[in-house]
């Protein structure tokens, strides 16, 4: 584990440095209270052993730093360990108020130095394992259950972010809207077994064939959005109409598809221009009418939502 | 004073501190007794200025320091000069400190036959 000790007495560090590197930790050391609080902002050491009294920042005011600066639920947690010489109690309910974990009476026994880092691991392990199932829940709260791709509500979030981004910087993205053709006669023909297993394959195809930079989502249903950061419109059909070949391409039967005879997606595409800027709703229903569009002149094919007229002075 | 003869530390206590390795130990009072110097100024100056808060603090510092290595002697009598400081009284200050410089040499004087 990587342990920072904060402690200004020279012996005193060195001999706490010995003793945790003899246990096998790796140890950071700082001679004073604002060179600790810099090193755990470079280095985020799991433990720290402060000292009650250093130049600078005293090891109360470590503690409150530590404790007061993990607004973010999702950092990790530092273990504190107040070193003091102060036996009195009120001294001790002070530092533990503050936030300190534990505390150790100078000059330390080695033994008892032992058992309390041991103790403090094990807070530290339990801590972890609750960050990772926190971690797991929020992922599994973001990924569709049946295709394995980000959800609605993780595009909601994303789209969020990144039309925030793109207003404020004046950079272009696209968004596709994708439904597969006639998927209820699909449903109806062949059974939802099947349609479940549709579904799965062209988020796949999808999700395969869309470039790194972009994002794909189970929108809802039978219908798939993604969003393509710095790309306009004539870039975004270029993706859109390699989801379209792709999907044709892999030839999944569909008798109630006429004339492919096969499954088949229609995308409508919509982009934000920082030329004509508008809200992500609009570009939104636009990619929606486009998609629309597409399905109303035939399916199985691409769209591109017309622009709107540029704003004149 | 009847602690002249005996050893300025408590070896056995000092070296489990240690983690039992003489060398370490060794090292550790090396540091110990180059640190010291400083400090002594600082006190003797602080004395001479009559910045009881600074006295103690510095009384502190090599009470603490003094602890870690077992070397009894100089941690009581800095404990000494701490506690008085504490309760604003330097008067013991300047005598205290001069016991703090004799331990101080008879520490110096171990080290130089310490193996």
């Amino acid at each position: 584990m990587r342990i920072l000790i904060a402690e200004d007495d020279t012996v005193s560090r060195r001999m706490l440095g010995r003793a945790l590197a003899s246990m096998g930790h790796e140890v950071l050391a700082a001679a004073d209270g604002l060179e600790a609080w810099r090193i755990l902002g470079e280095e985020h050491p799991r433990l720290v052993i402060a000292d009650w009294e250093m130049p600078n920042i005293d090891g109360l005011e470590l503690v409150r730093r530590i404790r007061s600066s993990r607004e973010d639920e999702s950092a990790p947690y530092v273990y504190v360990i107040l070193l003091t010489s102060r036996t009195q109690k009120s001294d001790v309910v002070r530092g533990i108020d503050a936030g300190a974990d534990d505390y150790i009476t100078k000059p330390f026994d080695r033994d008892e130095l032992m058992v309390r880092i041991r103790a403090g691991e094990r807070v530290l392990a339990l801590e972890e394992k609750l960050a990772a199932q926190n971690r797991m829940l929020e992922t599994m709260a973001m990924v569709d259950g049946l295709t394995n791709i980000p959800n609605r509500r993780a595009f909601d979030d994303a789209f969020r972010t990144l039309c925030g981004h793109c207003q404020r910087f004046q950079h272009p993205y696209s968004v596709l809207m994708i439904d597969i053709d006639r998927f209820k006669n699909y449903n109806d023909t062949l059974g939802h077994k099947a349609g479940d297993e549709t579904l799965q394959a062209v988020a796949q195809i999808i999700d395969e064939s869309i470039r790194t930079s972009d994002s794909a989502f189970r929108y809802g249903g039978e219908e798939f959005v993604c969003l393509l950061p710095e790309t306009s419109g004539e870039g975004a059909m270029l993706v859109a109409e390699r989801l379209r070949e792709m999907t044709e391409a892999a030839a999944i039967a569909h008798p109630a598809n006429p004339p492919a005879g096969v499954v088949t997606i229609s995308v409508g595409v919509a982009d934000f221009n920082p030329r004509t800027p508008r809200s992500g709703e609009e570009v939104l229903r636009a990619a929606d009418a486009a998609l629309y569009e597409a399905k109303e002149s035939g399916r199985n094919r691409v769209v591109l939502s017309h622009a709107p007229a540029p704003v004149r002075e | 004073m009847a602690t002249d003869t005996a050893c300025p530390v408590d070896l056995e206590d000092g070296l489990a501190r240690a983690g039992d390795d003489r060398e370490f130990y060794k090292e550790l009072l090396e540091i110990f007794l180059d640190d010291v110097p400083g400090r002594m100024e600082q006190l003797r100056s602080a004395i001479a200025a009559g910045q009881a808060d600074e006295v103690a603090s510095v009384a502190h510092s090599i009470k603490g320091a003094a602890a870690n290595l077992s070397a009894l002697a100089i941690r009581d009598t800095a404990l000494n000069i701490e506690t008085q400081a504490r309760n604003e009284n330097l008067s013991d200050a300047p005598a205290l400190a001069g016991t703090l410089e004799v331990e101080i040499g008879r520490l110096t004087e171990f080290l130089r036959s310490f193996e």
